[in-house]
């Protein structure tokens, strides 16, 4: 199909994606939340730009345990009893109290479901976000990840400002992670171990088109990789996030394992809302010229499970190749 | 930025009028073994099936703008009726075109949608290649394509 630009006064600031992960590793209030424990946290944003707060998630590493077919991840109710709240920069809170989270969002934000944040919320270069967690369970709440997704702000010209030609005609275009070889047919994450930490890994486009990246879906139909993280970058190594990711978080995959209880049957919803129908998307939209280049990190923590294996891991980044005409 | 009549940057899908002098509809093509015989062969482990013909009509231009597949274990690729593939290599159907809660055929579940579509001429050929990497063997599942037909008021010929 063809396209044609028109023209109209562009906005202020470019938009760029942007995720934040509010980690135990930084903030160790987050190790573990007793039970009946309520505390605030504080988390400062990034001193380069001014962030819109869009979307936001949440998670727990998976527990495993190993049967005769391998790895299994055991469902868990850790988050059910946490409660949260958070304020704007000038910390005005956006609830009157602490909310149950498990009433608030499709998996806790999890398979590329985040919760959307609307209208979003913005907050100054290097400005605070106070939140509020409680537990109001039996268990403590350990290793929780609070995930802020959005946009940075930039002026015009301070990032790259890859955008359409100005007339055009696309395709739809599923580009895989990996480049394929001979060795590796479906262009995955080729013998990925368990324990793994790979950086500065290439995504390279096709020399025939740019590519424009809207959203991505990642993971192996049986579950069998649990923590796995990516961080993505730009060809000048300016990242889209600030931490490694978790794919649960940024792709999604409507085959892997809902671990969630959701009223404490043992009883866990197959996560039929994430797949490539509803896939992890990316906004704006990351727009590359062809054969250009972006970086990423990968980082899998699965060593800890005896029966994880190495595997190869797949992850497709979706979106349209754009031609010139 | 935005862009002229027919083109959207942006979901939500399917938010395109008809140009003029023609007329939409909603269409679907429906594959399976019972009208692709290759449908229905079984592909070794390791072992590629490629190039296999999904027809379509010859009664007006299709605009391709959605796919599904059964949930199979098989990795996919299509090929537009350009000659042109969506994809570098085949890709795991459960990440591409397996729509949710869809583990046995094609039961339930919207389509993948797609941005733009294809415009896919009367009479031409979406091919698509499977590819097993498992070790054991499987056999292809349901594909639906989903978009509009284009049917002409009158001349000039739309395109």
């Amino acid at each position: 199909m063809t396209g044609q630009v028109t023209g109209r006064p562009r906005p202020q600031f470019r938009e760029r994606h942007f995720d934040y992960a509010m980690r135990p590793s930084e903030y160790p209030q987050l190790l573990s939340i007793a039970a009946g424990q309520r505390l605030t946290v504080p988390f400062t944003f990034d001193t380069d730009a001014p962030f819109i707060l869009r979307s936001r998630a949440m998670r727990v590493p998976y527990a495993v345990e190993c049967m005769v077919n391998g790895p299994d991840p055991i469902r868990t109710m850790d988050l059910q009893h946490l409660r949260l709240r958070f304020s704007d920069a000038t910390t005005e809170f956006k609830a009157q109290d602490t909310i149950r989270q498990l009433s608030q969002m499709a998996y806790f934000g999890n398979w590329g479901l985040p919760l959307p944040v609307y209208p979003g919320i913005f907050f100054p270069a290097g400005s605070t976000m106070q939140v509020d967690l409680y537990n109001d369970g039996t268990e403590p709440i350990t290793n929780l990840t609070l995930y802020w997704r959005g946009v940075k702000l930039f002026p015009w010209g301070q990032r790259f400002d890859f955008t359409y030609p100005p007339k055009f005609a696309t395709l739809p275009y599923s580009y895989t992670i990996a480049t394929p070889t001979q060795a590796n047919p479906t262009g995955g994450l080729l013998n990925l171990p368990a324990s793994a930490t790979l950086t500065n890994q290439v995504f390279q486009l096709q020399d025939d088109a740019d590519f424009v990246i809207r959203s991505g879906q990642a993971g192996i139909p049986s579950g069998a990789v649990f923590e796995i993280f990516f961080q993505f970058y730009d060809s000048d190594k300016y990242p889209y996030s600030n931490y490694p990711i978790h794919a649960d978080v940024l792709f999604g995959n409507q085959t892997q394992e809902n671990i969630f209880e959701y009223d404490g049957s043992g009883e866990a919803a197959a996560p039929y809302l994430g797949g490539p129908l509803n896939p992890g998307l990316f906004y704006p939209e990351i727009y590359l010229p062809k054969s250009h280049l972006m970086y990423y990190d990968v980082v899998r923590s699965d060593g800890s499970i005896s029966c994880a294996s190495t595997v190869t891991y797949p992850l497709l980044l979706t979106g349209a190749k754009v031609f010139p005409q | 930025l935005t862009a002229t009549r027919t083109h959207s940057l942006y979901r939500p899908q399917f938010p395109y009028s008809s140009i003029p002098d023609c007329r939409e509809e909603q269409f679907h093509y429906f594959y399976d073994s019972t009208n692709v015989a290759a449908l229905g062969t079984s592909i070794a482990a390791g072992a590629s099936l490629l190039n296999i013909p999904l027809p379509l009509q010859p009664d007006a231009a299709f605009l391709w703008r959605g796919f599904k597949a059964g949930s199979s274990g098989l990795s996919i690729r299509l090929k537009d009726p350009y000659g042109n593939y969506l994809s570098p290599c085949p890709v795991p159907i459960e990440l591409y075109g397996d729509t949710p809660n869809d583990s046995s055929g094609n039961s339930g579940g919207f389509c993948v949608p797609w941005g733009q579509g294809i415009y896919c001429p009367p009479g031409g050929n979406v091919f698509v290649d499977f590819y097993n990497p498992t070790s054991g063997a499987l056999t292809p599942t349901a594909i639906t394509l989903q978009g509009m037909k284009r049917f002409m008021l009158r001349e000039p010929v739309c395109k």
